[in-house]
């Protein structure tokens, strides 16, 4: 959105624009005042909880793109369908699974569902769920272990004098971070726990308040006059 | 070792990576840490509490993190357990749940009885719910996940708002967390907020400790060990290895000696190279 | 219908900026806006001398129109209570009587010798009268006796009993109030008087409910009811209401209104907390809406201690009305071991029960008295001069504006202000950087993406775009978004495939839209496939598993990671490096920036991220765009530098101030 390209507004745009406008603004302006009497809070938590209902109820969109994809891939063969029908596969039974037999269940009790089915599921789901995905899940997660190792050995080099007190600061701070260091000198966790405190805290702050100021510039922009038309 | 095939390569980091956490857990070496503060302050506030006092366990992690969390909340519900407390267990992650109940699987309940004494409600779906629930729980949550009516839970009837609560424990990876118990339960009601935080996340969150809204913090699997050390001293009941935490910390300390070795033994190499360059100009 | 030159929905619109300005200036500005419940600021401590140096408990504050005088109750290390007295111009800063206690326990043999404490004074009839309860303790604290007494005084420091005391004793055996009565809380209705008082039957504990008594000289008192107080909305008060017991602190009657503090708990245990009620009758009450009015510290402060405020039978409370608000004071334990309670005062803006009357008058129904006599024997300044404005401030107070609020309110509206000021000087800067066309700073990775989008053409591999994994909601998802658009044109300027990688599905929507019409525009929709955008899966991991895997079969020559990002920033970062060319990041989450200058060749940091899009498109105006940030963070660096400064000396200003 450029001077250069003064686009005129059309009437939905203009006010779709004042929509935005005042809800933005309405949103913020109950933040700083309380009228004795009026619930406002309560009037902008409600408008925010129906936001976030229309959203969430957009997941059907996800699941229907997976399944589009994914049953392309299948019915096209190509190279990786075999992994594109287990995803399909694992997908609606895990979610058959999970509305008839776990604490997201439906029906918890078995009123409505007989015993016998509840007793085969349940077993299945915990089985994926515990075994299955807790347990990829956590190994992916773990994978960051050698993927720091690995960006570590990189990335700390002595180039230049600043690059050199990064090096000597995360050094300090793992060594602090290992629990053996205790015994060898008590003093490294206090080593650490100042360079977390002082050094580090100031810098976050200092990223955190340059963020807050651009969220601030682009977010008011962009209620002031959201770039329509693309 | 040739040090330019450690660049390149990276496999050989990870190898040795490998040896060095497997081989510590597979022994059971068990290495005892002491307690730092902020874990401390968690611990004497629970110990603290008016015996009956209404506690909000909230496990905002998803599975991903289960290596990291999972041993702060065993230990940390173990202790509610152990005291004459009662015990709210939400979730803002979706997977809080499924994980509340493979905690209370491996604690020892200390025949508290559901419904009475504890009882998990499940989902925290929305804001809204977060902030209703402090004062009517009943209405926001009318079936607990084992598909009981709320409104006929002794505990619930005992303390039918959560802003009864003496105490908010929050396990959190991210957001949904910490921040909206802090935004809406400590700030407008002054309920004590206390949290167990991945390592990622924990430097955001000590300003918070350090101004005093949050009791204490504790801080990855490293607090889960002290914890299990400091509840042990005191309630020599609960085995050193319940929450796995404490066997962990060999494995932590030696990858992380690991990686220092390396960065070093790499500064040193890269050092070298250059003298040579410069030495050759 | 066409917009004229003026551009009204632009940020160069002055009535629009203005309009802002009118939206938060005034609304900070007007005292109609508070927030409850407030804490209070500790006023009163117990010590050093002897007679006091347990506790001070219970107060009782008179205004006179000019200055404020207080009766509370000092405890020593046995327990025994006495009277002492205080005074202060601001109702805030204290100066105890030099001769305390001003009242003593009875003579050996008499109702009132082992204690006196809850004192209640009225200024009538040129003297002073104060209602007080006597102790008389038996074998156990189960035994021991309180009734009410009546003394007289001329200057409120000498003290002369009433013969006939006590004036209010226990009920008969089997009444309400049959163990002991307290908490005498008395109002001069100008024909009599009306005494609301606790009361505490056999076997109870501290469920102790509240009466009322009347008389026509203030020592014949005929007990007319017991009170009842409906629960309040918010369950603050859910245990004393369900176990009937009301703790009452002090009432007062403004024009036709009773008001009365009551402190109550809301569980077994909880800690208290106090509230008003309103009555038209004086029997029947209404509590106030937005009950608890003042709440308990929890930071270790004078009032986080485990019972709360105004609780029990040890700490009282009492509200008056004086200068155009309301002063609470309460007591309440701190956190030590064993505690102790000290005095405090809470102050309320006369809105919550709008007064017609004017702030001289006050609880009692004479004329405002400026001078009080026999004024030698008191050795404190100020009783008679008028009183300004507090201006000064004790260093370690905290700041009061003389105006006192409540410190939420106080820090609402510099917010509110501090907020504008920022704003105006973004945008005021902006302004004129852009009417300056001056040269700011660049972001060197924003030049070189365009060369490598060229690179990736001539290389007929793809670009992979990553929004991160936050919501639509999300400030750095929008960013990603805005960006996302400069590069699918870019893409489908030079020929070259973008595949988007989605963890939201409401992202997904938008990102599908913005990289159709860019290609549609460039007029190269073969290049558009259908699952060129798709969607991954909101789980974290899994959607890095499943970009990993796109990184490995597609091998994408550039990787563009823009957005809110988690844990899964550095695997998909380092798995990318293998492969690609080039990767350019960009996050404003704090933890993970160090993995993207780690492993990015570029990388976004913080608020650069915001102003990505306008440099982009490299104009004047929106280069300015990035200086006006610039304005707010010479701003926050000022006041920061200030305010450390200001604390390091000791003056507590900003950060009153400023607090939430």
């Amino acid at each position: 959105m450029t001077s250069k390209e003064k686009q005129k507004m059309t009437k939905a745009e203009i006010i779709l624009q004042v929509i935005i406008f005042s809800l933005g603004f309405f949103y913020a302006f109950v933040y700083y005042v309380r009228v004795p009497g009026v619930a406002l809070q309560s009037a902008a938590d409600q408008l925010f909880t129906y936001l976030t209902s229309i959203l969430t109820a957009a997941f059907a969109i996800g699941i229907i793109n997976l399944t589009r994809v994914h049953a392309n891939n299948v019915k096209n063969r190509r190279p990786i369908w075999k992994y594109s029908l287990i995803l399909l596969v694992s997908m609606y039974f895990m979610a058959v699974a999970s509305v008839i037999a776990s604490p997201f269940s439906l029906d918890p009790q078995s009123s409505v569902i007989p015993g016998a089915v509840y007793a085969v599921f349940f077993p299945i789901w915990q089985f994926l769920y515990y075994d299955i995905l807790v347990s990829i899940n956590a190994t992916l997660f773990s994978l960051l272990a050698f993927f720091i190792a690995s960006a570590a050995y990189r990335a700390f080099k002595a180039r230049s004098l600043e690059t050199s007190i990064l090096l000597a600061a995360g050094l300090l701070v793992m060594i602090g971070q290992a629990p053996i260091s205790n015994s060898v000198w008590p003093g490294f966790g206090d080593v650490r726990d100042w360079i977390m405190a002082f050094p580090n805290t100031a810098g976050q702050r200092g990223i955190l308040i340059g963020t807050a100021l651009g969220i601030l510039a682009f977010s008011v922009r962009r209620l002031i006059r959201y770039p329509w038309g693309r | 070792m040739n040090k330019k095939a450690l660049a390149s390569d990276p496999r050989l980091i990870y190898v040795l990576l490998v040896l060095v956490i497997v081989v510590p857990i597979l022994s059971h070496a068990v290495l005892p840490v002491p307690a730092t503060a902020p874990t401390r302050a968690v611990y004497d506030f629970i110990e603290n509490l008016p015996l009956n006092s209404l506690v909000v366990v909230s496990l905002d992690y998803s599975t991903s993190t289960v290596p990291e969390l999972q041993p702060q909340a065993t230990i940390v519900i173990q202790h509610l357990f152990l005291r004459a407390l009662k015990v709210l267990f939400v979730a803002q992650w979706t997977d809080g749940p499924a994980l509340t109940d493979a905690v209370l699987d491996a604690i020892d309940k200390e025949n508290k009885a559901y419904g009475t004494d504890y009882a998990t409600l499940g989902y925290i779906p929305n804001t809204a719910t977060l902030i209703g629930m402090t004062a009517d729980i009943q209405s926001f949550f009318p079936v607990d996940t084992r598909g009981n009516p709320t409104k006929n839970l002794p505990i619930i009837q005992e303390f039918p708002a959560a802003r009864e609560a003496a105490l908010v424990i929050t396990f959190v990876a991210g957001e949904p967390g910490l921040s909206l118990y802090l935004q809406y339960w400590q700030s407008r009601l002054n309920m004590p907020v206390a949290a167990g935080s991945v390592a990622a996340l924990a430097p955001g969150y000590m300003p918070f400790y350090n101004s005093g809204q949050v009791v204490g913090i504790l801080i990855s699997i490293r607090a889960a060990a002290e914890y299990e050390f400091i509840e042990h001293a005191q309630y020599s009941q609960v085995p050193i290895g319940l929450s796995g935490a404490a066997s962990a910390m060999v494995s932590q300390s030696t990858s992380h000696l690991l990686i220092v070795v390396m960065i070093i033994v790499g500064n040193v190499a890269y050092l070298v190279n250059r003298r040579k360059k410069e030495a050759a100009k | 219908m066409r917009v004229n030159e003026l551009e009204v929905f632009s940020t160069r619109n002055p009535i629009l900026l203005v309009l802002i300005l009118l939206i938060f200036i005034p609304a900070a500005m007007v005292p109609l806006a508070y927030a409850v419940p407030i804490q209070g600021m500790q006023v009163l401590t117990a010590g050093p001398d002897k007679w006091e140096e347990k506790h001070v408990l219970r107060p009782w504050v008179i205004y006179d129109g000019a200055s404020f005088k207080m009766w509370y109750a000092g405890e020593n290390a046995e327990g025994v209570d006495r009277i002492g007295m205080a005074t202060s111009t601001d109702g805030i800063s204290w100066t105890k009587y030099s001769d305390n206690p001003v009242f003593d326990v009875g003579s050996p043999g008499s109702w009132d010798l082992d204690s006196v404490n809850d004192p209640c004074v009225i200024f009538e009839d040129n003297q002073y009268k104060m209602w007080y309860v006597g102790q008389t303790w038996g074998a156990t604290a189960a035994d021991d006796l309180y009734r009410i007494g009546y003394a007289t005084s001329p200057d409120g420091i000498h003290w002369t009993r009433y013969s006939e005391n006590p004036v209010l004793t226990t009920g008969s055996l089997g009444s309400w109030d049959d163990r002991r009565v307290w908490r005498p809380s008395v109002i001069s209705t100008g024909s009599g008087y009306v005494m609301y008082y606790r009361g505490a039957a056999v076997g109870e504990g501290s469920q102790a409910k509240a009466g009322v008594a009347t008389s026509s000289d203030g020592v014949h008192w005929t007990k007319t009811a017991v009170l009842s107080m409906p629960a309040g909305s918010s369950g603050w008060d859910a245990y004393s209401r369900q176990v009937d017991a009301l703790n009452i602190g002090g009432v007062m009657k403004a024009g036709d209104m009773y008001i009365m503090s009551y402190a109550s708990i809301k569980a077994r245990n909880s800690p208290a907390q106090i509230g008003l009620a309103s009555s038209t009758d004086g029997i029947n009450w209404n509590p106030y809406t937005d009950n608890p009015v003042i709440t308990y510290g929890t930071s270790g402060g004078w009032d986080s201690g485990p019972g709360g405020v105004g609780a029990g039978n040890n700490a009282g409370s009492m509200i008056l009305a004086a200068r155009n608000q309301y002063y609470v004071y309460y007591g309440a334990q701190d956190p030590g071991s064993p505690p102790t309670y000290t005095i405090g005062v809470a102050t309320l803006p006369i809105s919550i029960y709008p007064i017609s009357q004017t702030t001289s008058t006050t609880s009692f129904t004479t004329v405002s008295i400026t001078s009080i006599p026999e004024t030698t024997t008191i050795s404190e300044t100020g009783v008679t001069q008028q009183t300004k404005e507090a201006t000064t401030t004790p260093v370690s107070q905290p700041f009061t504006l003389g105006i006192a609020m409540p410190s939420l309110f106080i820090g609402r509206m510099s917010q509110a202000g501090l907020l504008v000021i920022t704003l105006g000087s973004i945008f005021a800067v902006t302004r004129i950087a852009s009417k300056r066309k001056l040269k700011t700073r660049g972001i060197p990775g924003l030049e070189r993406l365009d060369k490598w989008i060229e690179q990736a053409g001539e290389l007929k591999r793809p670009v992979l775009f990553t929004p991160g994994t936050g919501t639509i909601q999300t400030p750095d998802t929008l960013a990603a978004l805005a960006l996302l658009e400069h590069v699918a044109s870019r893409c489908a300027q030079h020929g070259v495939h973008i595949i988007v990688a989605n963890a939201d599905y409401n992202v997904h929507q938008v990102t599908v839209d913005i990289v159709k019409s860019a290609y549609k525009k460039a007029r190269r929709e073969d290049l558009y496939k259908d699952d060129s955008v798709r969607y991954i899966s909101t789980r974290q991991f899994a959607y890095a598993a499943g970009v990993m895997g796109l990184l490995r079969r597609e091998r994408p020559a550039l990787n563009v990671f823009v957005g809110d990002y988690q844990a899964e920033a550095l695997e998909i970062a380092e798995a990318g490096r293998t492969d690609a060319i080039a990767q350019f990041g960009g996050t404003s989450n704090v933890d993970q920036v160090p993995f993207f200058m780690a492993t990015c060749d570029q990388a976004l940091v913080g608020e650069e991220l915001y102003t990505a899009q306008g440099y982009l498109t490299n104009d004047a105006d929106a280069i300015s765009k990035l200086v006006g940030p610039d304005a707010g963070k010479a701003l926050a660096i000022l006041l920061i530098a200030v305010g450390a400064i200001l604390v390091t000396l000791g003056n507590n200003v900003l950060t009153s101030l400023l607090r939430l």
